[in-house]
């Protein structure tokens, strides 16, 4: 599916020379497809929520880390002077994919990974899940990215776009009220 | 700040999880206040409005505080607290009733199928929605303006919603054309699209080019609209300058033919003509005149993007094709060639020469009220239906006086103005429009006006990425790159192709 995401989005983004940057737009979706089930198997939870939430936030996270990134280096590539310029690319198009793929692949990956490790019997090995600082740390890192970046949802265009369009009323109405 | 609070005051043995999720949002409220206070504090000392702004803002910190107050349900809820944990150490966890796994995949998929008609959706304007994926800019433009793209390049797609039509051009299919379907098939809609089409086909073609693939396939275009092809470049342009005016649409023969109607003998000229509106310049004409000037932002620093023309301005050919005459013709300035054509264009006109330009519309605006140069030919037509239709009338009287004023002849007949009026040397009110707009080309007091060599020099250096000071430099290179210039990637400058 993150194929078709990247295929879709090389058909609708302008890259008019900016080549680079478009490329590592159209590659977000693929490397969340890779590293979070590759995060999410080789983690152990103690419940299915901590599961879930876990593993969708990291999901999300990479839309965060993917736009920080994508707006940091935008000067590497010569910058954009102009709303004209930076929209022709389509970052909206791959954040919105990344938060809601995130989301709907994370939470699923999350689920799957706990019913894998009930029957792996590893519940029963909770003890041995680290509680280390630097990991609550993290853990609590990559959730504070997540909501940061729901939060920053209702300023994208995408998202006040699609509810703008009325496809999504009631979340609509809900993203008005927050903001 | 707010991710180590979790690290800073660990779970409590013995709570609950809302509790938990409040104590954490309150600790988050603390540290966004205390930056909130910081920056405010800063602002104040150094007396800079923005500190009065940030104090103003006290009421939207409630925004990062939500995403805070999700932050620590998230996390509370993704923790296991030590009193469960211990317990379950030693007893084994209950299964609860669980989702098959088949149906989370089915869910999950259904979910990136979700993902990504957001995403899509996410790339069309409020108003298009699904129809609207991909577009970056969206106006509403006359019905002519759909024929205009049917005769000339053509749509990549078209979608009617309601009342009106949402195309793309090909040339870029991220602008969309909205246009109201009401009068889409009024004939002079038709007219006036084709017409535009034919001239911008016409201007598309190099005369050097004439036999090459491409030239043939423009030439396709034209033969499409005007019906008939052309053996020379010459052979079409003569044409072409002779009858470009003349053009009408036929719906009967679905082309655009030469008018058979006599234009002197009208009824209402006035209304012919808005029936039939002259044909306007194409977008090879367009930027040749105003060069990168068309995009806005152009020139002040700040990334140009495309003006409000139209989309037509998105046709990548016709842009390089405009901004090479363009660099043409800006060497003409730096050269001082075109000023050069313009002073002695001006000099047969007035029939004197001068130094600066204050004297030269002095002398044209005395020649303003003298004829060949006050009446142009729409006027005389004008006339001449005049004539006709108050002759044997009581207005005969003041008509043939309002005639004798304004040609300065005194023939006592009405008829006797009308060869005078049908002659072309008498009203030549366009060509002294022309020379008025040529004053200011002559440049005799360059302080970078445009289409002067100061102004001109620094379009040029940014629009090529030159550096020369010098015309013979820009001469010279010119004339070794002028058929080895493209269009950059982004459309803007022009650039040398690699050998």
């Amino acid at each position: 599916m993150s194929l078709v995401y990247a295929a879709a989005y090389l058909h609708v983004a302008v890259l008019a020379g900016r080549y680079s940057q478009g490329h590592v737009l159209a590659a977000l979706p693929v490397l969340q497809a890779i590293l979070i089930p590759a995060y999410v198997w080789r983690k152990e939870f103690r419940s299915r929520a901590e599961a879930m939430i876990r593993s969708a936030a990291a999901a999300v996270a990479i839309a965060g880390i993917g736009e920080a990134v994508f707006l940091k280096t935008a000067a590497s590539f010569g910058g954009f002077r102009s709303y004209w310029d930076s929209n022709r690319l389509q970052a909206d198009y791959v954040l919105t994919v990344l938060l809601f793929a995130g989301l709907a692949g994370g939470t699923a990956l999350g689920t799957l990974r706990w019913h894998v490790l009930q029957r792996q019997r590893r519940v029963q090995a909770i003890a041995r899940v680290s509680d280390s600082r630097w990991n609550n740390y993290l853990r609590s890192a990559v959730l504070w990215i997540a909501s940061d970046r729901f939060r920053l949802a209702n300023r994208m265009a995408p998202v006040s776009r699609i509810f703008l369009a009325g496809q999504l009323p009631c979340l609509g109405g809900f993203i008005r009220a927050c903001s | 700040l707010i991710s180590p609070i979790p690290i800073v005051s660990p779970l409590p043995t013995q709570t609950n999880r809302w509790k938990l999720i409040w104590k954490y949002s309150g600790l988050a409220a603390l540290v966004i206040v205390a930056m909130w206070a910081f920056l405010a504090f800063i602002g104040i000392s150094a007396r800079h409005f923005l500190g009065l702004i940030v104090l103003l803002e006290f009421p939207f910190l409630v925004l990062p505080w939500i995403a805070c107050f999700f932050w620590a349900s998230v996390y509370v809820w993704s923790t296991r607290f030590p009193a469960a944990a211990s317990l379950s150490g030693n007893t084994p966890v209950p299964h609860p009733a669980r989702l098959a796994e088949w149906k989370i995949v089915c869910l999950t998929a259904l979910g990136q199928i979700g993902a990504l008609s957001a995403g899509l959706l996410a790339t069309a304007p409020p108003a298009l929605g699904f129809h609207g994926i991909g577009c970056l800019k969206v106006y509403s433009s006359k019905p002519s303006e759909y024929w205009f793209w049917k005769g000339y390049k053509g749509t990549s797609s078209e979608v009617t919603l309601e009342d009106r039509i949402i195309l793309r051009p090909t040339v870029d299919s991220s602008v969309c054309v909205s246009i109201p379907t009401e009068g889409m098939d009024d004939p002079q809609s038709i007219e006036r699209g084709y017409l535009s089409a034919a001239c911008s086909w016409f201007g598309l073609i190099d005369p050097e080019q004439w036999e090459s693939g491409r030239t043939r396939q423009i030439r396709k275009g034209l033969v499409r609209l005007l019906g008939r092809d052309f053996s020379s470049y010459d052979e079409l342009r003569s044409w072409w300058e002779q009858n470009s005016d003349s053009l009408v649409w036929s719906s009967e023969d679905q082309l655009l033919e030469i008018d058979k109607t006599d234009r002197w003998n009208l009824e209402n000229p006035y209304a012919y003509r808005q029936e039939h509106p002259r044909m306007g310049r194409g977008v090879v004409e367009d930027v040749r005149e105003l060069g990168p000037q068309w995009l806005s932002g152009w020139g002040y620093g700040l990334d140009p993007a495309p003006a409000d023309r139209g989309a037509v301005l998105h046709d990548r050919e016709a842009r390089l094709l405009g901004l090479r005459l363009y660099v043409a013709d800006s060497i003409g300035i730096l050269t001082g060639e075109r000023q050069r054509r313009a002073r002695e264009f001006l000099r047969n006109m007035t029939g004197s020469d001068f130094e600066t330009e204050d004297e030269w519309r002095k002398a044209l605006d005395q020649i303003r009220q003298t004829n060949p140069w006050q009446m142009s030919r729409f006027e005389a037509q004008d006339w001449v239906s005049f004539i006709h239709r108050t002759r044997n009338t009581s207005r005969e009287a003041s008509t043939l006086a309002g005639l004798q004023e304004r040609t300065g002849l005194n023939d006592p007949n009405l008829e006797d103005f009308v060869s005078w009026l049908e002659n072309p040397e008498n009203t030549r009110s366009s060509d002294w429009e022309k020379a008025s707009r040529m004053v200011g080309g002559l440049c005799l007091d360059d302080k970078g006006q445009i289409r002067c060599p100061i102004r001109t020099l620094a379009i040029l250096k940014e629009l090529t990425g030159n550096t020369f000071d010098s015309p013979q430099q820009w001469v010279q290179w010119w004339h070794d790159n002028q058929g080895n210039v493209v269009l950059s990637e982004d459309g803007r400058t022009l650039v040398t192709k690699p050998e």
